[in-house]
C-alpha cells in the first residue's frame, strides 16, 4: 500500500523527462459537482469541490481534487464524505482536447478519504480517516474553446482499509411479518472490501497556463 | 405578481437588446472585469418557502466567450410564514460561456458548484439545529447587456440542489433563484 504514494513522484519523473512535448506542463483549474451513489441503502448524495490538472504528456493527464459529499440516508441519517485525492487521465483521442471535439479517457487514481456517518435512531455517531481509496473509470471532456473545457466523469470509489457501512433494518415488533420502524444500522468494517461509491462528476476546467 | 415582473423585464430587455443590435459594436471581450450587487428571490418549490437574499457576484473575462465567476448569496429572510428555514447563505463559484453577438447583448450559461451554510428551526436530542455546510450543484442562465463603457445590466437565473444534513435536520434547498441589477465594469486589458 505504501508504494501507492510514490505514484506521484513517478508521475512528475515523467514529467521532467517529457519536456519535448509541447503539452506537457499544461495546468488547468476547476470546479466540480459530484454525484455520488450505491453508498447507502439506495440513497444519492450530492458534493462540491475543486480540482486542478496537471498534463504530463499529449495523452496524459493527472487530476488533483478535493470534494465534500453529503448524503441523506432515507431520512434515517446522513453521511459526510470528504475527499482529496489524484487521478492520472489516459485520452483514448488520437488529438486530444480539440475544440469542438469530444475526448473520452480513462482514470485511475487514489485518495484520501473522511467518513462522518450519523444515524437518528439512538443517535449514532460514526467517523473514520483512511489514506487506502482507490478509483478507476471513464469519462469525456469536451473542449469549448481551447482553453476552456467541461467534463463529465464516472467512478468507483473502492474503501480499501476500514469502511463505515449503512443498513436500513426495522425494529423486531416480536409479530412477524408486520415490520416495525425502520431505522439506520451503522458498523465500522475493517479489511480490504470493493464495497465503496459511484461517483458521476461534472467540472469544467480553465487553463491558465504551462508550469 | 412576481411571474408578471420577471416577464416584462425579459420582454422590455429583448427590446432594448434588439434595438442595440442593429449596429455592429460588440462589447464583450477578454479582460473585461464586471460585479454586481443586487437583491434576489428565491422559491424553494419542495418546502414552499420563499427567500430574499442580497447577492452579489465577480466575474472576469478570461477570454471573450468565457468568463470565471463567484457569486455569493446572503440570506435575509423567508417571505413564507413560519418558515422553517432560519439561514441559507451561500458561495458559488464556477465557469460561464458567452454566446457571441455583435452586440452589447451578452447571453450566458454557466455551471458553478457551490457551498450553503444552512439552519432551521427544528431541534432533536434535546438541541436546536446547529446549522451546516450543505454542498451544492447550480446552472445559472442570463444575460448581462452592456449600454455603456463602465456599467451594465446582469439578469440571472439560477437553480441549486443541495440539502442541509445535521442531527436535527434533514432540509432539501432545492431553489430557483433570480436576480437583476446594475453593475459595474471595467477593462483590465485596456491599453488607452
Amino acid at each position: 500500500m505504501k508504494n501507492i504514494f510514490l505514484i506521484p513522484f513517478i508521475l512528475l519523473g515523467f514529467a521532467a523527462s517529457a519536456q519535448k512535448d509541447s503539452t506537457s506542463g499544461q495546468f488547468s483549474f476547476g470546479m466540480r459537482s459530484t454525484i455520488s451513489t450505491f453508498t447507502d441503502a439506495q440513497s444519492v448524495g450530492l458534493g462540491s469541490g475543486g480540482e486542478f490538472r496537471i498534463r504530463i504528456t499529449k495523452h496524459m493527464n493527472t487530476e488533483w481534487y478535493g470534494d465534500y459529499i453529503n448524503t441523506n440516508i432515507q431520512n434515517l441519517g446522513y453521511r459526510h464524505d470528504g475527499h482529496i485525492g489524484w487521478s492520472v487521465l489516459f485520452y483514448l483521442d488520437k488529438e486530444p482536447l480539440s475544440v469542438g471535439k469530444v475526448t473520452p479517457y480513462i482514470l485511475a487514481g487514489q485518495c484520501f478519504d473522511y467518513t462522518d456517518v450519523h444515524a437518528d435512531y439512538k443517535n449514532v455517531n460514526m467517523q473514520r480517516w483512511s489514506a487506502a481509496a482507490a478509483q478507476g473509470g471513464f469519462g469525456i471532456t469536451y473542449n469549448i474553446t481551447s482553453r476552456f473545457d467541461f467534463s463529465a466523469l464516472t467512478q468507483y470509489m473502492m474503501h480499501l482499509g476500514t469502511n463505515v457501512e449503512t443498513q436500513v433494518e426495522h425494529i423486531d415488533l416480536g409479530a412477524p411479518p408486520i415490520e416495525g420502524p425502520a431505522y439506520l444500522s451503522v458498523t465500522k468494517k475493517s479489511g480490504a472490501s470493493l464495497d465503496g461509491h459511484l461517483l458521476i462528476t461534472f467540472s469544467v476546467n480553465y487553463r491558465l497556463g504551462k508550469l | 405578481m412576481m411571474r408578471n415582473f420577471i416577464l416584462t423585464i425579459a420582454i422590455f430587455l429583448s427590446g432594448f437588446s434588439y434595438s442595440n443590435a442593429q449596429n455592429d459594436s460588440g462589447f464583450v471581450h477578454k479582460g473585461i472585469l464586471a460585479g454586481v450587487g443586487t437583491i434576489g428571490v428565491g422559491e424553494m418549490l419542495w418546502n414552499s418557502t420563499s427567500n430574499v437574499y442580497i447577492t452579489g457576484n465577480l466575474e472576469y473575462y478570461a477570454q471573450k466567450n468565457v468568463s470565471v465567476r463567484g457569486d455569493a448569496y446572503f440570506f435575509v429572510n423567508s417571505l413564507t410564514q413560519n418558515s422553517q428555514l432560519k439561514q441559507n447563505s451561500s458561495i458559488y463559484f464556477g465557469a460561464f460561456y458567452h454566446f457571441p453577438t455583435h452586440s452589447g447583448f451578452d447571453p450566458l450559461i454557466g455551471f458553478q458548484p457551490g457551498i450553503a451554510f444552512a439552519k432551521t428551526t427544528d431541534s432533536a436530542y434535546g438541541k436546536a439545529d446547529p446549522g451546516a455546510a450543505a454542498p451544492l450543484f447550480s446552472v445559472v442562465t442570463g444575460f448581462n447587456f452592456f449600454g455603456d463603457k463602465w456599467f451594465h445590466i446582469q439578469v440571472n437565473v439560477r437553480y441549486a440542489v443541495g440539502q442541509e444534513s445535521t442531527e436535527q435536520s434533514q432540509f432539501r434547498l432545492n431553489e430557483w433563484s433570480f436576480n437583476f441589477g446594475l453593475g459595474w465594469n471595467i477593462d483590465l486589458l485596456s491599453k488607452k
